[in-house]
């Protein structure tokens, strides 16, 4: 009875991570359907969002400081855009990929030349007692954050279904070639999916910061994105909320209930152990179509 | 769906008769889509659905030893649907293919190139870093045996075995006309060289037969001229069964034994070259698509 | 030129195909290279040999492992420096546990990393581009994590294990000297066999399978087979490296040092190197092994500058990681065939400036 009560517990916290995560897989498809770019470089404009808040919010105050991260981060977005992903346009989406490795290590470093490298609270002046809903405990700060994740999850899938941007966003993502043949232009939607990605990512790292600190660490946690996206298929919407989900709550069991025997640790690998899984017998992950190869 | 059909089958080969028996019973049995003559393949009642859409339909043909068969049809005929399916790059979703009487219907690409099928492919599928000669080489890939070990000291046998198949390989070299080309990048060559590159590189491969699927696509009259020569070559002094998908209809009925004709993934005639040019069927497909 | 070129080789043309070096000015560099690498280090002090030359050697052997993988058969790995980790531990445990001589030692480093490759690998042979990646990204972390997890292993929560004295026979290798020769034996030893094997037909299934594998399928050459063996080359390269650290380096296996943060740098020096060449993945290692000493020396120079205090290791690092990620972009960008094209275009150069009468 107590494990079973343990169980859910766990289960409710790992679905409130779960939202974090599927908050910052979104990102991912969303820059991957409009651009096809594989971005590795989202764990770490994470980390360099949240350390540029951070690091801003004692000169500048919360909000003023919230502001200028986003301009930051649109800048951020629009060199990445320009400098780098312009020049590689029509290269292999492997290449690109890579190119994502070099912003990635751009963003880290720069950050913390920037800001230091000694880990920094981010208070956000939540409340802290934890809710109690029919004998399970919840954290509330974790309750907050899954909110403030699935208003972002809601706000990303509206604007990607109901505005004109998105619609061309989509429209890109289906046929590159029709699209601009409409007259959507693809530059201009590609700094937009970049300034989105910059948006996503402050707002992931806002609500980890809150969690556990901002520090490199962070990075690694926005990274997990990958395995989830895999897990949900690669351009899928649902995909990505659904496998957040799973790994949030594969990794508070996991570690709950297996941790204790291992020595512990066992989040930091649960996502990428369940996306092997996955690699292994459904590839193309749950809401992912095979392709088919035309020869 | 052909489920009775196939346990039939099965029982025939089974026992492993000899193909001319077999191909007699055969054509009691299903008169539609198969034919009598000892064949080098033989393809069954090949159907192929991707998803809804329906690529073949009942194919069956034979393709005789020695002989160059054409598969001729409008496009989407499902012409290289039938070739992905003979080299195995497609299971079909139904029917049969047998290979020297040995049914191979579920074999990998790789176990069909091993029993002497080679191809070529309407898009260009050169390995684009390689340069000419290590293309042709690759083709000499299941001639060759050097492993792991042998290939990182390179010493003896490993070495001999390399030299001894340069050699074949500038004889196909020689063979193309494409000495001068010998160490240029493949993605450098012009389109016409590039597909006779590409043919060089199946030829490496000494196959039982060949499937050429468009290869004088692209080509100006002169290209065409030294291709089919060499297509005829290849059948007459290697001794190679040819099946050869082509658009340009004057080498089709100058250079084919027999005529396949495909239509919207249905068999629709099959003949010698006159027979077929005068099939009605075959008029209304053509004349279709242009009107 | 075009004319003497265009008749068909004699079995002494064939030969002629298969030189190691067609070019006098690469068989020049390498001519200068080997004194260098051979007769210079006896002068160099502890600071050049440990602090660089070794690293850069160790290095050098992952990457070329890793350039099998993704230069010759094009399968990207991020997973490189687990491998490196299994074969330090495997090594360590050889040695130290079971008193195993180094150069078997060395060889079961190889092959228990190859071992592992070849489970990490498997996925590839349904998988590939974006979805392999993942793969290799998760075995990196899973890897990792089962070492300092598995009891047998004796990581435990110091993560490191120290190697005793390291003996080849009676000869001890304890003084930089003596370990930079050892690295440098091993590396050249794999370098001729990487460089014999991608030249091979092996090499060439390889080739076949990055630039087309349906093409490669319908040639007869199995993506089973092969992609594997690119996957256990690789990670057989990348284990003696680990191993190679443990012996020739820092004397003890540390897990903290094989990090997701290593596998991309090697993969940087390939890239930056030169996928799909054997030099570059020296040139690439080389690189990246003095990039630190460059910056360090630019930094001081530019705080000297604007007058500012001494550097501090972090922003040093730090430093590091932007130029490094600045150069990948930049090659990725202008030079995708990477310094080893850059040297190639320089030798045939070289070649027309010598003149017909110098080509034999």
């Amino acid at each position: 009875m107590n494990d079973l009560i343990y169980g859910i517990e766990l289960t409710i916290t790992g679905l409130l991570i779960g939202s974090m995560y599927s908050m910052v897989a979104l990102g991912f498809v969303l820059i991957f359907k409009a651009s096809s770019v594989f971005n590795f470089a989202q764990g770490a404009m994470t980390l360099f969002a949240a350390l540029t808040l951070v690091g801003l919010i004692p000169l500048a105050g919360f909000w003023v400081a919230l502001l200028l991260t986003v301009a930051v981060m649109c800048g951020v977005a629009v060199f990445a855009e320009r400098a780098i992903f312009r020049p590689l346009v029509g290269a292999e989406p492997l290449v690109i990929f890579v190119a994502t490795l070099g912003l990635a290590f751009i963003l880290e470093g720069s950050a913390q030349i920037s800001w230091g490298t000694q880990p920094h609270g981010l208070k956000l002046g939540l409340p802290v007692e934890p809710l109690m809903i029919g004998g399970v405990f919840v954290s509330m700060p974790d309750f907050i954050s899954a909110l403030a994740a699935a208003f972002f999850v809601v706000l990303l899938v509206l604007f990607f279904h109901k505005t004109r941007i998105g619609l061309g966003l989509r429209a890109i993502a289906d046929d590159h070639v029709a699209a601009q043949s409409m007259g959507i232009q693809l530059r201009k939607v590609w700094t937009i999916v970049w300034v989105l990605a910059g948006i996503v990512a402050l707002a992931a790292g806002m609500l980890w910061g809150a969690r556990i600190g901002v520090h490199f660490a962070m990075s690694l946690i926005a990274l997990k994105a990958l395995p989830v996206l895999i897990i949900g298929g690669i351009e899928s919407i649902p995909g990505a909320i659904v496998a957040g989900l799973i790994v949030g709550v594969a990794e508070a069991l996991g570690e709950g209930f297996i941790g204790p025997l291992v020595g512990g640790g066992v989040q930091d690998i649960m996502a990428y152990l369940v996306a092997l899984l996955f690699l292994m017998f459904r590839p193309y992950g749950l809401f992912g179509e095979e392709m088919i190869e035309r020869v | 769906m052909n489920r009775e059909a196939d346990s039939d089958a099965d029982r025939r080969f089974d026992s492993a008769h000899a193909e001319d028996v077999v191909a007699d019973e055969v054509r009691d049995t299903n008169p539609v889509c198969y034919r009598s003559e000892a064949p080098i393949l033989r393809t069954e009642c090949i159907s192929l659905s991707f998803g809804g859409v329906r690529a073949l339909i009942d194919v069956g043909f034979d393709v005789l030893t020695g002989e160059i068969l054409s598969i001729i049809g409008p496009n989407g005929a499902g012409k290289t649907s039938m070739a992905n399916v003979i080299s195995g790059l497609y299971r079909p979703t139904s029917g049969r293919i047998f290979f020297k009487g040995q049914d191979r219907t579920a074999s990998s690409p790789q176990a069909v190139a091993a029993l002497g099928i080679a191809r070529t492919f309407q898009n260009l599928a050169l390995f684009r870093g390689l340069t000419v000669i290590e293309n042709i080489l690759v083709g000499r890939h299941l001639h060759m045996r050097t492993g792991l070990f042998a290939g990182g000291i390179h010493w003896g046998p490993a070495r001999r075995e390399e030299l001894e198949n340069r050699r074949r390989v500038e004889e196909i070299v020689e063979f193309l006309n494409l000495t001068e080309y010998r160490t240029r990048a493949a993605d450098t060559l012009p389109y016409g060289l590039q597909k006779r590159v590409e043919l060089g590189r199946s030829l490496a491969a000494e196959p039982a037969m060949l499937i050429l699927d468009e290869p004088m696509a692209g080509m100006n009259r002169q290209e065409k001229e030294d291709m089919v020569r060499v297509v005829v070559d290849a059948n007459v002094d290697l001794k190679t069964t040819i099946i050869l998908i082509e658009h340009d209809m004057s080498v089709v009925m100058d250079i084919s034994d027999r005529v396949v004709v495909l239509d919207h993934g249905e068999k629709i005639a099959e003949g010698d070259a006159e027979t077929v040019r005068q099939d009605e069927a075959v008029i209304r497909a053509y004349l279709g698509q242009d009107a | 030129m075009a004319l003497s070129d265009a008749r068909t080789p004699s079995p002494h043309g064939l030969e002629r195909d298969m030189r190691y070096l067609p070019r006098s000015a690469d068989r020049l560099a390498l001519f200068l290279l080997v004194v260098l690498f051979l007769f210079v280090p006896p002068f160099l002090g502890d600071y050049w040999l440990k602090g660089i030359l070794v690293p850069m050697l160790i290095l050098s052997i992952s990457a070329l492992g890793l350039n099998v993988l993704t230069g010759y058969a094009g399968l990207i790995s991020l997973g490189q420096a687990a491998f490196m980790a299994v074969g330090a531990f495997a090594g360590v445990i050889a040695y130290g546990r079971y008193g195993i001589p180094i150069p078997l030692t060395l060889l079961i480093a190889g092959l228990t990393a190859a071992i592992v490759g070849a489970v990490v690998g498997t996925p590839s042979l349904r998988i590939k581009g974006l979805y392999l990646l993942v793969a290799t990204l998760a075995a990196q972390f899973i890897i990792v994590w089962t070492i300092q997890r598995v009891p047998w292993i004796g990581a435990g929560s110091m993560v490191t294990i120290d190697t005793p004295p390291v003996f080849i026979g009676t000869w001890e290798i304890d003084t930089a000297l003596e370990q930079y020769y050892f690295a440098l034996a091993v590396a050249a030893l794999l370098t001729i066999f990487a460089w014999n094997l991608t030249r091979s037909r092996i090499g060439r299934a390889w080739m076949a399978i990055r630039d087309h594998d349906v093409a490669a399928k319908v040639m007869g050459i199995s993506m089973l087979r092969y992609k594997l063996l690119a996957f256990m080359v690789s990670a057989f390269y990348g284990g003696i490296a680990g191993a190679l650290v443990v012996f020739a380096w820092v004397g003890a296996a540390n897990v903290q040092e094989y990090e997701l943060e290593l596998s991309i740098q090697i993969l940087g020096m390939t890239i930056i190197g030169g996928l799909g060449s054997i030099l570059g993945s020296y040139l690439g290692a080389a690189f990246i092994a003095l990039l630190p000493i460059a910056i360090s020396i630019g930094m001081h120079n530019l705080y000297g500058i604007v007058g500012g205090e001494i550097v501090s290791a972090a922003v040093l690092a730090n430093a590091e990681h932007v130029v490094f990620g600045v150069l990948i972009v930049l090659f990725l960008i202008f030079e995708p065939l990477g310094l080893a094209h850059i040297w190639r275009r320089f030798s045939a150069r070289f070649e027309i400036w010598l003149g017909p009468a110098v080509r034999t």
